[in-house]
């Protein structure tokens, strides 16, 4: 065992001991539900054994003779086999955009922000007894955690947190593709990025996962300093991804940033709300608890 | 020099270069946003760029160029300020000279130039004076160094109503510069009209040796309207009878023109609106009925612009009491045509053909010699030699009737020929024909395909009678003399003519009629179409006017009627008092001499109060189009504005307070660009 796995829970950076103590109030809970290989609190379409009575349906050979109604077989003289509802886990697949673009920012930058989140993300789906998977991601897929729920996978995933630096340019389209095989098992695919790629193509490879029944969540991380250009007269900008430069003149643009910016927030949430995908706004600037507190609140599990 | 300016100019560039602070380099996201709106800004910084760097550019040549001490000389070094100077100054006092565009004639000023450059004259100069009109002569015709006597006539001086004559003013002002050693000079004052400067060629008159200064008055694009023409028809009118008053109204300006226009004559007053177009003009038309006989003034004016000289034009209707006609020979036609004028009211005599020269003594036609010809409108002839008649005869036009056989043809029949005035020979043939009692055979009716003259207008309507109608039964056959115009002519085979106009030496016109008037012949003098073609032949042998409308400097002269006071003639000028003319004896009468009439209207002149003539005075047309010329001499030759004093003339503009001025207005608004213009610009995007 490595000094990492030896450390204790608290002690890692994006999941502190007070934000844990917060973190017990709340309940990840699915909009949807999810199948799983293991009962659980969950509800599941497949029907399946449990105490929750669901409905009946005629005897077809082959059908396990415990499940004949007999009280209704003596009412009747007919074969029902009851249906019950069956509770199955969830799977929370997160991506976390690990690009260049998301070491932009002050304390913290956009990728530290998105790590506590995603810290504190996958605290609460394990403390329920379900799985998340963490995927981090730039140009291409740079790790990949399978799902679990033990609380040795909850510390190898801060460890892969903790762990994790900007890389190169943003492709989300190209990692949600190349990830979909391994997806089999529908369940809540939250991207935390700062979606600095083509909408298009995201939302287009989104289309794969929603066909599949997956929800889809994705949190939009942007921080302040590039929501409203600071400073004055001429100013030089390195792209953080590319390395190209444009020189412009700040006084003269910081209005139409402003409204580009905007327009590219707007953009976002309107291409979300046609696909039927939950968009959330987060600003480094404001508390990812804000975040689950406005994400949880809108889906009613707070 | 020019090297060390371009050095210079490339400070300001480099300075604008290397003043480009390097910005500072920040790490961004994603740049995207940035680039598209860096190339929105691009599109304006470009320019802003530009402009400061023009802007220091310009500020530094500026400064380089004043530290240089430029003076500017309007017409070139060739007026150096030293020495004593040949001057001849030529004002233009011609009529345009009087418009006033803003309360200022620029007569006015062009005296007030040339009492600058008269004032500016080196010491030991001479100098003289040739006004600009139609006539232009010098003031004392050589060079003087008295220029308190210059100063005198320029006081004195007045602008004409008459039209310029640059040329000769030049060749005038050039003939005194003789004096090769010392500087010669020409002054001309104008306003330059294209109308009358665009022909001249200033070389052509003025040798090289001889600088010539133009010295423009005001220059702005002018606008005036001006009375064109003013004409009557007919101009000799009959007692009772319509005449057409005409006036042509042009707008020399580029905007369009509403003007009141008032025709006044005799009684008739009237008063109209006139549009006339930009460049344009537009014709009023009055229909006015005269009635006394005499000489009646016509005068149109428009409402008064700036140049109010040409705003009236006058015209002259004279009014008899009926036409004259003289009838010389024998025969049936006569007889017709005598009972035709009578009935038309007009005074026909009858010349007796015995007394004409061939036909007289040797000592009567010595004694016939020196008098002067009976004066009428129209000669009607009809068997007599036509060419003896009308050497005796004074008129204007004359009608040969070709009556059938006549004794004076007869006796020229073996020729058949006839002589006509100035050598025209007349072809005549047999009679087609017969006589109507001998089972004659009436003629083809005349034919008039092809022909147009006035003569017919008055049939165009129909109602003055048909030429299908009259019936013909013999004619003579003729041949047209060379030069003759057919007005009619009969449907035979030789299309034999009826009617000839043959145009005389003098403006004078025989008609040569051959249609038998005679009732054995024809029924045409019955037929309703006779009386309106004789008096359309008539009035258009009216003997004009003596020439009564004339341009502005014109001294005419008038011989009185011997029934004339000539103990108090006056002449009555307009705007002036009226002066007794000098009067002489000539060829047995007395005329009056008048003085030169300068100023446009009506002159009448009267014995003992009765009027004797009227005369009419007009403004130049070429006056009117205030346009002034572009004018380019080349060489020697400059064009100085209105703007430009004689001592900038002669000691030069100094260029460099105006330089160093503008490279500090440069660099202020360069500062002020630098720090306005870019937050400005943020709303724009």
């Amino acid at each position: 065992m490595t000094a990492v796995e030896t450390r204790t829970l608290v002690e890692w950076r994006y999941l502190r001991p007070e934000d844990v103590a917060r973190l017990k109030s709340y309940e990840f809970a699915p909009r949807l539900l999810v199948e799983g290989y293991l009962a659980g609190r969950h509800r599941s379409p497949e029907r399946g054994r449990s105490v929750e009575f669901r409905d009946y349906r005629g005897y077809a050979p082959g059908d396990d003779v415990r499940s004949i109604d007999w009280k209704v077989l003596a009412r009747c003289e007919r074969y029902f086999v009851r249906l019950f509802e069956e509770e199955t886990d969830v799977v929370a697949h997160v991506f976390l955009d690990s690009s260049a673009s998301m070491g932009f920012g002050g304390v913290p930058t956009k990728l530290e922000y998105s790590s506590f989140f995603a810290a504190a993300l996958c605290f609460l789906v394990t403390r329920c007894s379900d799985k998340v998977s963490l995927t981090l991601f730039d140009d291409g897929i740079r790790k990949h955690v399978a799902p679990g729920g033990s609380r040795y996978h909850l510390t190898e995933l801060m460890h892969v947190l903790e762990h994790n630096r900007p890389g190169r340019e943003t492709r989300l389209s190209s990692a949600l593709r190349k990830m979909f095989p391994l997806l089999r098992k529908k369940g809540i695919l939250v991207i935390v990025s700062d979606f600095f790629d083509s909408l298009p193509d995201i939302f287009a490879s989104l289309n794969m996962y929603l066909h599949r029944g997956h929800e889809v969540v994705l949190f939009h991380v942007l921080a302040p300093e590039e929501m409203e250009l600071a400073g004055s007269g001429q100013a030089r900008f390195r792209d953080m991804e590319n390395s190209s430069e444009v020189e412009v003149f700040l006084p003269g643009i910081k209005k139409a940033y402003r409204d580009k910016i905007t327009a590219f927030i707007r953009n976002m949430r309107t291409a979300a709300r046609k696909k039927g995908i939950e968009y959330v706004f987060a600003g480094t600037d404001t508390h990812y608890f804000r975040l689950f507190e406005r994400y949880l609140k809108k889906r009613g599990a707070v | 020099m020019l090297m060390w300016l371009t050095g210079l100019a490339l400070l300001p560039v480099l300075a604008h270069l290397f003043a480009r602070r390097k910005p500072p380099r920040r790490d961004f996201p994603d740049v995207r946003f940035l680039n598209e709106l860096a190339r929105q800004a691009k599109r304006f910084e470009r320019p802003r760029d530009m402009l400061l760097l023009a802007m220091r550019t310009l500020a530094v040549l500026f400064l380089a160029a004043a530290f240089a001490l430029p003076v500017y000389y309007p017409a070139g070094r060739m007026f150096s300020s030293g020495g004593a100077h040949d001057v001849v100054i030529i004002v233009d006092r011609s009529l345009s000279m009087q418009y006033a565009p803003a309360g200022v004639r620029h007569f006015d000023q062009a005296l007030a130039r040339a009492r600058g450059i008269i004032d500016g004259l080196p010491p030991g100069s001479r100098a003289d004076l040739v006004w600009l009109d139609s006539s232009p002569a010098p003031f004392t015709g050589k060079l003087t160094d008295n220029l308190a006597s210059l100063r005198n006539e320029l006081e004195r001086g007045t602008a004409s109503y008459s039209d310029a004559k640059p040329a000769a003013a030049l060749r005038s002002a050039a003939r005194m510069l003789t004096d090769e050693n010392r500087t010669r000079e020409i002054h001309v004052i104008s306003d330059f009209q294209a109308t009358n400067w665009r022909d001249v060629n200033v070389r052509a008159a003025v040798p090289r040796e001889i600088n010539v200064v133009m010295l423009a008055v005001d220059r702005h694009q002018p606008g005036n309207v001006a009375v064109a023409s003013v004409s009557v028809s007919p101009s000799v009118a009959i007692a009772g009878e319509n005449v057409m008053v005409s006036a042509r109204v042009v707008n020399y300006s580029a905007e369009n023109r509403s003007v009141g226009i008032l025709v006044k004559t005799g009684g008739f007053h009237r008063q109209d609106e006139l549009y006339v177009p930009p460049w344009g003009e537009a014709e009023a038309l009055w229909c006015v009925t005269v009635e006394t006989p005499g000489e009646q003034p016509v005068e149109v004016s428009i409402s008064r612009d700036r140049l109010a000289a040409d705003d009236a034009r006058f015209a002259v209707i004279q009014v008899r009491r009926a036409l004259s006609a003289a009838l010389a020979g024998k025969g049936g036609s006569l007889r017709f045509v005598s009972h035709a004028l009578a009935a038309m009211h007009v005074d026909a005599v009858s010349l007796d053909v015995h007394a004409t020269p061939t036909m007289q003594t040797p000592a009567e036609e010595a004694a016939d010699a020196n008098a002067p010809p009976q004066p009428f409108d129209v000669l009607m002839a009809a068997g007599v030699p036509f060419r003896d008649v009308s050497a005796h005869v004074d008129y204007q036009g004359a009608v040969l009737f070709m009556d059938e056989t006549p004794a004076a043809y007869a006796a020229d029949a073996s020729r058949h020929s006839l002589e006509l005035p100035e050598g025209h020979e007349l072809r005549v043939g047999g009679i087609i024909g017969g006589r109507k009692w001998r089972g004659g055979k009436k003629a083809e009716a005349f034919h008039l395909d092809g022909v147009k003259d006035e003569i017919f207008d008055v049939f165009s309507g129909g109602s003055a009678g048909d030429f299908s109608s009259p019936a013909i039964y013999a004619y003579r056959q003729i041949e047209a003399p060379p030069g003759a115009k057919v007005l009619l002519f009969y449907q035979d085979d030789n299309r034999t003519p009826a009617l000839m106009r043959l145009d005389l030496p003098g403006g004078r016109v025989l008609y040569i009629w051959n249609i038998s008037l005679s009732p054995d012949s024809s029924d045409f003098a019955g037929s309703n179409v006779f009386l309106p073609l004789l008096g359309e032949i008539i009035s258009r042998c009216r003997r004009p006017m003596e020439k009564r409308v004339m341009p502005p400097g014109v001294a005419p002269s008038f011989i009185l009627p011997p029934e004339a006071d000539t103990s108090a003639v006056l002449l009555k000028p307009p705007y002036s008092p009226a002066y007794a003319p000098r009067l002489t004896m000539k060829g047995g009468g007395v005329e009056a001499l008048l003085e030169p009439m300068d100023v446009p209207g009506i002159y009448t002149l009267e014995a003992a109060g009765r009027p004797m003539a009227v005369f009419a005075v007009n403004p130049p047309l070429s006056e009117s189009d205030l346009r002034p010329l572009s004018f380019d001499g080349g060489g020697s030759v400059v064009l100085v504005p209105a703007d430009v004093s004689m001592s900038a003339l002669r000691e030069g503009v100094r260029l460099w307070p105006p330089l160093i001025a503008a490279a500090l207005a440069l660099l202020a608004a360069e500062s002020l660009a630098a720090a306005f213009l870019r937050p400005r610009q943020e709303d724009n995007l």
